[in-house]
């Protein structure tokens, strides 16, 4: 009898999802998808807004990452008021670009320490109760510290750069409404040790070291686990160099083939697409060029490091060195190498942090530029989760009239199915129930992609997974609740 | 997770929150370390925070919760005339309990 299982997450947390596994009459996994509801009603309600709103307004679609939402939203208006990429102030772009990199930082410390570590330190199979961010505290203290502390120094350089830690104002439309004084910027630089840059720098080399460890210690699991080929884009620098603020669009296969060679992202509907599928809420996106069927592709901390050629900063670019070479300079298409690429990021993260520091511009008074307006503007960033594109129009009353965004959990769609669907035909294939071991690996794949949707399946203590089991004529046949 | 090295560098320590359900004006009490967790680390309890404190930066700061009676909590909407004094009566013993 086929049966269907869905593992159902409360809704009370952000990142709403489940997860249906469609099995055939034998047990195996006939289809396996992953649901998202993310609420898309900022497209719709943005209209009618002024635009110079947009980079305030929009930064509410995440607690976590408002930060790339600010900018996006400002870079596409900066396109509106005629100052697009490249003419803003040297001590805007700087500043901006602090302001992101200090984002990365956060919410890549955010991720690794407090959501994935417990993971990878503990096993999948460990017990709920010490798989958590307090058992890592417990047990790892000096990890737990570190994590701690390096993600509020990067909230500090939010704060020092956008006004607020959460949902701030500092990028306005042509450019940022504020720059460092010499006594912010020392306080990042000169702190009393660990509090400064360089024991940041310090503590992320620590942290890819760390990851390097476990995987030595579990290098089938980790290589193995949800290891499939796929498509990956991201942004790159014009000269191929990794940069999560600014640069053209570049996506390779899993070859590591370049499908899209460095294109302007001012045009990204000439070459990206969105599905609409009956089951879900959320599109999937695609390469046009290669059709809906096999254009789906990653973003986030692995394709960036499959789709650039270099890292601009010594110690980051010597751990990318390393993390290349594990493929032989081909694309990386391990679902948990996704957290090594991610701490070699916040490496490269808190190096660029030190170099804007120490650069004389973000001390500057030249903050804002204006041009000849437009009535379009196409904003693109590399969020800390991937790619996140926000395309908006104007009417001649400076009013919003359109307004497209693509997230980058949006991006990962076809990923998030394709990680589900490995674990599935792994853990369930001739044992039609619901284990202990699948919910573990299913929230582990998700996990590797999405921290909102992490803190939607991982629970402190306790699982917030709902799973149900119907028979083919749809009657819920046993219900399993963690 | 971070404000428990906030905590950490108080000796003590007074949470203000809004209360959905409970005694009117507000409530105030002392809380104990507690390892007690919901779902998401996007709501630590302050029992957790303090458990926190202790557990990573070997602090036992004195932590109270003050906890103040609300009513409506949609979106856009300012302070109900009860909550308002609710708020007025809490800020007046605050003042009183730190000076």
């Amino acid at each position: 009898m086929a049966r269907k299982i869905t593992i159902e997450p409360v809704t009370r947390v952000e990142g709403h999802g489940k997860v249906t596994i469609h099995l055939d009459d034998q047990g195996r996994v006939a289809q396996a998808r992953f649901h998202v509801v993310e609420f898309r009603g900022f497209e719709r309600f943005v209209q009618g807004r002024p635009y110079w709103e947009i980079p305030v307004l929009v930064q509410r679609l995440c607690g976590i990452c408002p930060v790339s939402h600010h900018l996006a939203g400002a870079k596409a208006m900066d396109v509106i008021v005629g100052v697009g990429p490249g003419k803003l102030t040297p001590t805007a772009e700087k500043m901006r670009r602090l302001m992101h990199y200090g984002q990365m930082l956060q919410s890549h410390a955010l991720h690794f320490f407090h959501l994935a570590s417990p993971d990878l330190l503990f096993g999948f199979d460990a017990d709920p109760k010490v798989r958590n961010i307090i058992g890592v505290a417990k047990t790892h203290k000096d990890i737990a510290v570190k994590g701690v502390l390096l993600r509020k120094f990067g909230q500090e350089i939010i704060k020092a750069t956008a006004g607020k830690k959460i949902h701030g104002t500092g990028a306005i439309p042509g450019g940022i409404n504020k720059s460092l004084t010499p006594e912010e910027r020392d306080y990042f630089l000169k702190s009393p040790a660990p509090f400064n840059v360089d024991t940041m720098i310090e503590w992320a080399q620590e942290a890819v070291q760390l990851f390097k460890k476990i995987h030595r210690e579990n290098r089938e699991v980790i290589d193995n686990f949800a290891h499939f080929p796929s498509n990956h884009l991201s942004l790159v620098r014009k000269d191929g160099a990794l940069d999560f603020y600014h640069g053209v669009l570049r996506a390779v296969d899993a070859e590591g083939r370049k499908i899209l060679n460095d294109v302007d992202y001012q045009d990204y509907l000439e070459y990206i697409g969105e599905e609409v599928r009956t089951y879900s809420y959320m599109k999937f996106p695609y390469l046009k060029k290669l059709g809906k069927e096999k254009g789906w592709y990653r973003v986030g901390p692995i394709a960036r490091l499959n789709t650039c050629d270099f890292i601009p900063s010594p110690r980051a670019q010597k751990e990318f060195e390393e993390y290349k070479a594990y493929t032989g300079g081909k694309p990386n298409n391990m679902t948990l190498h996704s957290h090594w690429a991610r701490l070699i990021e916040m490496l490269h993260a808190a190096e660029v942090i030190k170099d804007l520091l120490n650069d004389p511009d973000i001390l500057g008074d030249k903050l804002v530029k204006k041009g000849r307006k437009k009535h379009e503007g196409v904003g693109l960033i590399e969020a800390p989760r991937g790619t996140l594109f926000h395309h908006y129009r104007i009417n001649e009353d400076d009013q919003v009239t359109m307004a497209n965004l693509i997230v980058s959990t949006t991006n990962n769609n076809q990923a998030y199915n394709e990680a589900v669907r490995l674990v599935a035909e792994t853990f369930i294939a001739g044992k039609p129930e619901i284990t202990e071991g699948l919910l573990n690996r299913v929230e582990v794949a998700i996990r590797a992609y999405d921290p909102c949707l992490s803190c939607a399946t991982h629970a402190l203590g306790q699982m917030p997974l709902e799973v149900e089991l119907y028979n083919a004529e749809g009657q819920l046949i046993d219900r399993k609740r963690k | 997770m971070e404000d428990a090295l906030l905590f950490s560098e108080f000796q003590k320590v007074i949470v203000v929150d809004a209360l959905k359900k409970g005694s009117a004006p507000f409530v105030f009490k002392k809380i104990r370390p507690q390892k007690k967790f919901t779902f998401t680390t996007h709501a630590l309890p302050a029992e957790a925070v303090a458990y926190l404190t202790k557990s990573l930066y070997g602090r036992n700061p004195e932590v109270y919760l003050l906890a103040i009676r609300g009513y409506e909590f949609e979106v856009g909407e300012g302070l109900t005339p009860a909550a308002r004094q609710n708020l007025e009566q809490a800020l007046a013993f605050f003042k009183e309990t730190i000076s």
